[in-house]
């Protein structure tokens, strides 16, 4: 079977991308990242410009006046090219500061410390069941022994030192697992375009 | 040149080669390894489950077309689970591509389920801001948006004019490459209690999964492993199922390269040593 225009696109792209890393840099490779930075940056920009349509500019010409103003601070952000008027796109910049940390901090607060804490605060011991006591255990050691890691301002002694390094440790561990899922991530990569090879090859013979 | 000398010098292509060949082979010939389903998957499902026929569910399409091959089977389940049992679906985007992803992948299986657009489904699009478009959506949904993707006037679509805020949505499901599901675990979840679900990339579960164990987030799929386990969960095992043999045979390539470069480097230590 012959397969689709689109579908021989996307082999020669997918070819031409590969060959950087299976042979080295040549033309068709630097065709296909042309392409894909200027297909990529079209789309955020088409993408950016009706989003401000749509939650700016559309309810402002339709009568919501108020929209006039975080319209003018959004412009004063092109002010930042000027200098003689560079200064007033600090306005835009500390309005969008306080916003931003003012609605982070209240979730922040409650997902991030209080549920974290409410989490952590469980029995050591339960009984009847030895491995959910094992997990609570390093559980709580793991807690208490990276929060001690970053206690800068108490020595604590040797004994102090030993739970520092059992915390340094816990945090190995964690990003040792968090490398394990890079290395998953980085192959979907490849596997999506291994599929679409395979597919593309068996289209072909049969 | 000794052998670990020439192990230590390998040409980097050698590795892209065997890691592109054993990754191609299972696709060729499937090998179907086992699978264990985590309890965090079938959790998922069992939230899903709970919905019922006419409820409305805000997916959040926070990836790029760059993570389809690692998400787009669990995109794919969902959209056939929420079709099978009748859940309305607004769509938001977070990532300029996030309504590109929407529009080829989930957008068909509720079409071909019969979903009429804009009285069982919407597709809004992308809005910037972050987490102060998530915080807004949750407060007015056609405030942020006048238009949905498509276009068409925001206050004419059924859907939209009946799921407007927080109140309407029994939950959130973000696909995410990024930070979406903390925005949404503070915005959504910690603000009004709605539950979050999410479906990050492997390199963020690790990230998201202590909001998961705080109950911040209600259940979350680990990455490409947890849409294959979540497709095999709902009975329909698809893309992700067809990618998780050749994932296993890239993690294989690289414990082994990373043995190999130990063993080569070590040994090479050793050699010096002794002269």
């Amino acid at each position: 079977m012959i397969p689709a225009l689109e579908s021989w696109v996307a082999i020669g792209l997918t070819v031409a991308v590969l060959s950087y890393v299976l042979y080295r840099e040549n033309p068709a490779y630097r065709m296909a990242e042309a392409l894909f930075v200027g297909i990529s940056l079209g789309n955020v920009v088409v993408m950016a410009v009706r989003s401000l349509q749509s939650s700016g500019m559309n309810p402002l010409l339709g009568g919501n006046l108020t929209l006039a103003i975080p319209v003018a601070l959004g412009l004063l952000l092109f002010t930042v090219y000027s200098k003689r008027l560079g200064k007033l796109s600090q306005w835009p910049v500390a309005v969008m500061s306080g916003v931003g940390v003012g609605l982070a901090i209240r979730g922040a607060a409650h997902t991030y410390i209080y549920d974290q804490i409410k989490a952590s605060m469980q029995p050591v011991i339960i009984w009847g069941d030895p491995m959910a006591t094992l997990n609570a255990v390093l559980v709580l050691a793991g807690v208490v022994s990276t929060l001690t890691y970053f206690l800068f301002t108490v020595e604590g002694g040797a004994g102090g030192a030993r739970v520092k390094t059992t915390g340094r440790y816990f945090m190995m561990l964690f990003f040792g697992a968090m490398f394990g899922q890079v290395a998953m991530t980085r192959i979907t990569y490849i596997t999506g375009r291994a599929q679409l090879l395979v597919q593309f090859l068996t289209s072909l013979l049969t | 040149m000794s052998a670990l000398e020439r192990l230590a010098k390998m040409d980097r292509r050698v590795m892209y080669w065997a890691m592109l060949l054993l990754i191609a082979l299972p696709y060729a010939v499937p090998l179907g390894l086992p699978m264990q389903i985590s309890t965090y998957s079938t959790e998922f499902k069992t939230t899903i489950d709970a919905l019922a026929p006419g409820d409305v569910v805000l997916v959040s399409m926070d990836i790029g077309l760059g993570s389809v091959s690692e998400l787009g089977g669990g995109i794919i389940a969902l959209a056939k689970q929420l079709s099978a049992q009748g859940v309305k679906v607004v769509a938001v985007s977070t990532v300029a591509e996030g309504s590109l992803v929407f529009d080829q992948y989930f957008r068909p299986v509720l079409t071909s389920a019969g979903y009429g657009y804009g009285v069982d489904y919407v597709n809004l699009g992308y809005a910037a801001g972050d987490e102060t478009m998530i915080a807004s959506i949750a407060e007015n949904m056609r405030e942020v948006y006048s238009r949905d993707y498509a276009g068409n006037d925001a206050a004419s679509l059924p859907l939209l004019q009946a799921a407007d805020d927080y109140s309407a949505y029994r939950l959130v499901v973000t696909f995410d490459a990024g930070t979406a599901t903390g925005f949404y675990a503070r915005q959504w979840q910690a603000k009004y209690g709605t539950p979050v679900l999410s479906v990050p990339t492997a390199v963020n579960f690790s990230y998201f999964y202590p909001l998961y164990q705080a109950g911040s987030v209600e259940a979350i799929l680990n990455g490409p492993r947890g849409c294959a386990e979540y497709e095999q969960l709902i009975g329909a095992p698809g893309l992700a199922n067809q990618g998780i043999d050749a994932l296993s045979m890239g993690q294989l390539v690289v414990i082994a390269f990373i043995v190999l470069g130990n063993v080569a480097f070590v040994g090479e230590r050793l050699r010096r040593r002794k002269q």
